[in-house]
């Protein structure tokens, strides 16, 4: 009796909650569109003119070009020496001597913890000081490596630690020195760890790169607010955002993808 | 650069006590701005992102698919440039917010897409028997929510979600580019005025005062959750 009501209750309920649900949702969903749309005060005769204006952007196009390459170049290198400093500091600290470990750890706690708009102003307005004019990419650059290098050095240390500790000591009997044993026993096998978590910083350094904005970069937002005063309108503001969404897009779809396996692969 | 590096000369371009005097005032009014920002922020981020979660795990395919799109997006949005549609380019559609409100509004959309994400993962790494359970002790719903698997998520998330609030925190420093007087911004003003880097520095150290306790804190987090794998 028990069962036959809680099983009867429980098809009926299910069956209505979600054709209600279903029903609902798409209708908030209309209605919030409605409010924005209609109520919200916004002026929608606007938006075409002041968002979506490509009329005035025409043949403007290519000032875009050289600022979307200096993206692109910041966050390569940025991404390079991030990786090349992570890679290192990860093999020292495999090592395990205390000296060099404490300085590293205290390397990341202090670079995990500072954050990337105080790091590139510091980088940028204090370095002059003493006599150190970097550029501005450059002092982007290096900030973003600092910055950086402190998540990829944890993500090939646990990487390395993933590697079974029996086939470091497999390539010690075989007489493989500590170093070629990391680049040819360790590091392919830990890359599969490695990887998908390397994606995501990639992604981070594609958009912190939009931090260079602060200390005059010409980089891509810069041109578009300087391209905003010039036609009185946010177009290109917003066509920039959509050139960022579709550098990274494609990015973060092959991260999650790269993620799943992942996940797949560590349950079986 | 010329010569050696002398202290007295370091100590007098980065930590230049008599520069700061009387300057302490703005920034530390600039830091109780960025406390404001980000307590606003970590507390209304974390509500949105449960009730992602909670939305993702029951909704359907439509409220799925935008939820899908919105964690996309935000993953794909840097926060500079949401910043600067939000608070410069909203305005030429008559929609003005306050620099703060502008701040708080995009760090809370963008943070709270990765905190739902992190509390489903979290509300699914628990045994669906315990929900089942919960079900024929005849609770609701909500009430399982409410008094079963939320609180086991939230242990089993607290990693990420520190990570997260520290990068809200971080984020915080972000909204200099707007007209509002963070601690960035104000020892910017106050480095500018004076022609000297030690507010620079001051302010560094301060963002350091907050971060690095919360930092250690969240690797420990992690390396326990690390562990108990």
């Amino acid at each position: 009796m028990c069962f036959m009501m809680k099983g009867r209750i429980k098809i009926i309920s299910s069956k209505n909650y979600k054709d209600i649900a279903y029903g609902g949702s798409i209708a908030a969903f209309l209605a919030l569109v409605i409010y924005v749309m209609f109520f919200s005060g916004a002026d929608w005769s606007l938006f075409k003119e002041q968002f979506l204006n490509f009329e005035k952007m025409e043949g403007r196009y290519h000032i875009f070009v050289s600022p979307l390459l200096l993206v692109l170049k910041i966050s390569f290198y940025s991404c390079f020496w991030a990786t090349a400093i992570g890679l290192s500091m990860a093999i020292i600290r495999n090592y395990n001597n205390m000296f060099l470990n404490g300085i590293i750890t205290a390397y990341i706690v202090l670079f995990r913890s500072i954050p990337a708009m105080v790091l590139v102003v510091l980088v940028y307005f204090t370095l002059p000081y003493v006599g150190l004019n970097l550029v501005s990419t450059n002092s982007v650059i290096a900030s973003l490596s600092l910055l950086f290098s402190a998540y990829t050095t944890e993500i090939f240390r646990s990487g390395i630690n993933s590697v079974d500790r029996a086939q470091v000591d497999a390539a010690k009997s075989l007489g493989i020195g500590s170093l070629q044993s990391m680049r040819w026993v360790i590091l392919p096998q830990a890359l599969r760890v490695i990887i998908p978590p390397l994606t995501s910083v990639l992604i981070d350094i594609l958009k912190t790169t939009s931090i260079a904005y602060v200390v005059g970069v010409p980089e891509l937002i810069a041109r578009a607010r300087q391209m905003e005063g010039v036609i009185g309108s946010v177009t290109p503001l917003i066509f920039v955002s959509f050139l960022y969404f579709l550098i990274i897009l494609p990015v973060v779809i092959f991260s999650s993808r790269l993620e799943k396996r992942s996940r797949r692969w560590s349950k079986s | 650069m010329d010569g050696a590096f002398d202290i007295d000369e370091i100590r007098y371009i980065f930590f230049n006590m008599q520069v700061m005097e009387g300057q302490w005032g703005l920034l530390f009014s600039g830091l109780w701005m960025t406390v404001k920002i980000a307590v606003v922020a970590i507390i209304a981020s974390t509500a949105l992102g449960l009730l992602v979660s909670i939305l993702r795990l029951k909704g359907n395919a439509f409220t799925n698919a935008l939820l899908i799109g919105y964690l996309e997006f935000c993953r794909a949005t840097p926060i500079v440039v949401a910043l600067i549609v939000v608070y410069f380019g909203l305005p030429f559609l008559n929609i003005t917010f306050s620099p703060f409100q502008s701040a708080v509004i995009v760090i809370v959309f963008v943070h709270a897409a990765y905190i739902g994400e992190a509390f489903r993962s979290g509300i699914l790494a628990i045994n669906i028997a315990q929900s089942e359970a919960a079900q024929s002790l005849g609770l609701t719903q909500l009430q399982t929510y409410r008094y079963i698997l939320v609180p086991q998520a939230f242990r089993i998330v607290l990693p990420t979600l520190s990570n997260q609030w520290t990068g809200i925190i971080k984020d915080t420093s972000i909204c200099t580019i707007l007209a509002i007087t963070e601690l960035l911004k104000a020892a910017q003003i106050v480095a500018a005025w004076k022609a000297n880097p030690t507010p620079l520095v001051m302010s560094t150290l301060l963002y350091l005062l907050i971060l690095i306790p919360l930092t250690i804190f969240t690797m420990k987090l992690e390396r326990k959750a690390g562990l108990k794998k």
